[in-house]
């Protein structure tokens, strides 16, 4: 009996090995089928090439941040004024006046430079100095200071914050006197010059030679700054993927960028993009 | 005869006293006028701490947008609500009050930031209740001074509650809570720095801060860290930080790994123009090395140490050595730099300077030579300077500011101008800020016509 019940179980198991056999190689062919219009259908929806002109823009992502312009600072007759004409390296460099009261009217130099620590935290150092004399009752008295500010840029309210602190030295070289006083480090909030918000658009003309890509195109950032592009690049038609060089042509702003992207429907999707714009590192990737 | 000797001895006392009494008055007067200086120092600082709000010509005072209440994304999960009472404490503090004025949106967020450092320094429970109220509830800047502010708390639990928030999920925050672990120092703090700099599961801003926190802090473990990170990650994004740390530290101490890691063959241009330029943060005693580095092979190198001259303070005059490269250097970027540095240093030949500046061709280099003529014209230090500078620079410099395609370099002619402040510069500022289409060039050229 339990022979017999063996023996049935086999058959069952071959008729189903055999039934499951045929339902491997229907599935099998299906697949087959399936993958071959599969190809097809996705060739209707393959990337295409890049030609002809792409805009881009970046906004509440990847920022580039532009400091130039002019800065007041004032109470009461006091104040530092000076104007920030950013380099296309993110430095910048250049002289200014500060003014205590009409009492003493100081020159101001200042040197500093806004860069990227990560990709979603810019900061600038601005390092000041000023030196400046003035005649009381005959005998002159020189005043000069260093203050540094390191400062984040905040890119939800469009400013500056962080703190100030330094030194101040005056003198009386005809006493042969002279004091040094330490500032300590404060808070500063500066708003950025109006219009920079760290958004930016690209603009790219592509034109194609073979699978390989020529060009040129202009960053404009959100205070009108532009810089000129020149494009290279080349289309991987294994990756199905566009890859571009963006390099800087004018003396307007150092730009050195590189970006993976597919092309679909006349817009230009970018995967990744990684490089400096303006001294400050970019990096982004599509998740 | 006696008595002809006591007058003289009574002359020669009166004398003295005489004289004693004038170096008194001149000691008196010394420090009269000391106090004097100190007073307007005192008034800059205070201007640098309570009326630095800078405000961008034409632009509004910056009012924070509110926050939202506490939410899970705030830095001090679990952290209790305080239980606070408005009675005043030992320490004078009213916490309901405080925490109120902390997180009143309406007040600019420097003043509440202000006020959350010096809730801090008080150290007091009630301080530290206050704090982790504002912790709970306020916008992140105002977290980050809190945790940059604890490391000056001497609360038993400021340590780790700045923990707390440096390893919470608000990177700005955290950001804040590691400049306080340097502040506090000590090998406690370090240990933690080194911890957050290594980890790479943290956010990379918050490593990066942890880099710079290092460079603060005079313990001998930090340096190593900072060392380690710079050999380990060469070429990374946080290293630009780790060798600006090391820049900051002092010169004697890293002298031997910047030589030598500026000096590897294998480094990539960005790290080795990182390491120079993390030198402008060094003592004087990196003048000698990035003078040398300014004869370095490398353009991009010599920029960078060029650039990091322009801070170089306190030391001996590097003028001469600054114009000589500027003899040799052939490419105008570098010279661009090499004029900048030269601009701050005072006993520059300027006659020198302007047989360079009439032979420079590269509109952004001759910018820079025309701007350090401009700095000596300011100085009053020469009249061939000025008579240059009047005939040549000021219409060049005029026709630029009004036309020049690059807006940069329309910028640039205007705050060269504004530097020289003679007559013929004034009267050209005047003329570009009524003639100008550029919004920045004019409020550039009405901003140095105030200051006049």
């Amino acid at each position: 009996m339990k022979c017999a019940q063996i023996q049935r179980w086999r058959l069952a198991v071959t008729t189903n090995n055999y039934k499951d056999g045929q339902k491997v190689n229907k599935l099998r062919k299906l697949s087959l089928l399936l993958s071959v219009a599969g190809l097809c259908a996705s060739s209707n929806v393959r990337a295409e090439m890049a030609s002809g002109t792409y805009s881009n823009s970046f906004q509440n992502g990847v920022r580039i941040w532009d400091v130039s312009g002019t800065y007041n600072g004032g109470l009461e007759g006091v104040g530092l004024n000076y104007t920030i004409n950013m380099d296309n390296t993110g430095k910048f460099a250049g002289h200014g006046a500060a003014d205590v009261s009409g009492f003493v009217n100081m020159d101001l130099s200042f040197w500093g430079a806004i860069k990227t620590v990560s990709s979603n935290v810019a900061k600038m150092t601005l390092s000041m100095r000023f030196k400046g004399t003035v005649d009381a009752g005959g005998t002159a008295m020189a005043f000069s200071g260093l203050f540094k500010e390191n400062l984040e840029v905040d890119a939800d309210t469009s400013t500056l914050v962080g703190t100030v602190g330094g030194s101040v030295h005056v003198s009386v070289p005809e006493l042969h006197r002279s004091v040094t006083q330490r500032i300590p480090v404060t808070d500063v909030q500066t708003p950025l010059p109006p219009g920079m918000t760290g958004n930016w658009n690209l603009t790219l003309n592509i034109s194609t030679n073979s699978a390989h890509y020529l060009g040129d195109g202009e960053v404009t950032l959100s205070n009108g700054r532009m810089v000129p592009l020149t494009v290279t690049g080349a289309y991987g038609a294994r990756t199905d993927a566009s890859r571009l060089l963006l390099k800087s042509t004018g003396t307007n702003g150092l730009v050195n960028l590189g970006l993976s992207a597919v092309v679909e429907n006349g817009q230009l999707h970018i995967q990744k993009l990684t490089g400096k714009a303006l001294g400050q590192a970019l990096k982004a990737q599509q998740p | 005869m006696q008595g002809a000797r006591r007058r003289l001895w009574h002359m020669s006392l009166a004398t003295e006293r005489a004289g004693n009494a004038a170096r008194r008055g001149r000691w008196n007067r010394s420090w009269r006028l000391i106090g004097l200086g100190l007073v307007v120092v005192t008034t800059v600082a205070l201007y640098k701490r309570h009326a630095l709000t800078d405000s961008i010509t034409s632009q509004p005072s910056v009012v924070e947008t509110p926050q939202q209440p506490a939410t899970a994304s705030t830095s001090v999960q679990g952290t209790q609500s305080p239980q606070l009472n408005n009675t005043s404490s030992n320490s004078g503090l009213q916490p309901n009050k405080f925490l109120a004025e902390l997180l009143d949106s309406s007040t600019p967020l420097k003043a509440r930031r202000e006020k959350a450092r010096a809730v801090a320094r008080l150290g007091t429970d009630e301080a530290m209740a206050t704090l982790r109220g504002a912790l709970e509830q306020g916008p992140s800047y105002l977290k980050a001074a809190i945790g940059e502010a604890l490391g000056e708390s001497a609360h038993p639990d400021a340590m780790a509650l700045m923990l707390e928030i440096a390893h919470g999920t608000d990177a700005t925050a955290a950001r804040g809570a590691i400049r306080g672990l340097a502040t506090r120092g000590g090998d406690e703090s370090v240990q933690e720095l080194a911890k957050v700099l290594f980890d790479e599961r943290i956010d990379e801003g918050v490593r990066s801060e942890a880099a710079l926190g290092l460079g603060d802090v005079h313990e001998p473990a930090a340096l190593q860290s900072l060392i380690q990170a710079a050999t380990a990650w060469p070429d990374e994004t946080i290293t630009a930080s780790v060798l600006e740390a090391l820049g900051k530290r002092p010169f004697a101490e890293t002298e031997a790994f910047f030589q030598t890691y500026i000096d590897s063959p294998l480094l990539s241009s960005d790290a080795k123009v990182a390491a120079v330029e993390a030198l402008a943060n060094a003592s004087t005693d990196a003048q000698p090395l990035l003078l040398t580095l300014a004869q370095d092979s490398a353009p991009e190198v010599r920029a960078a140490a060029a650039w990091s001259l322009i801070g170089s303070d306190g030391g001996p005059d590097f003028s001469a050595q600054l114009i000589s490269l500027l003899k040799e250097e052939p490419v105008p970027a570098v010279r661009t730099r090499l004029y900048q540095a030269l601009g701050n240093q005072d006993g520059m030949d300027v006659s020198a300077v302007i047989t360079l500046a009439e032979k420079e061709k590269d509109p952004g280099a001759r910018i820079a030579a025309l701007a350090v003529l401009a700095t000596a014209c300011n100085e009053g230090s020469s009249s061939d300077g000025l008579t240059f500078f009047n005939g040549t620079a000021v219409p060049e410099l005029k026709k630029a500011a009004l036309s020049d395609p690059v807006s940069q370099d329309r910028l640039a002619s205007v705050l060269v101008l504004a530097q020289a402040k003679t007559g013929v510069s004034t009267a050209a500022l005047t003329e570009i800020a009524q003639a100008a289409n550029d919004v920045k060039v004019v409020q550039a050229a009405n901003a140095a016509l105030q200051r006049r």
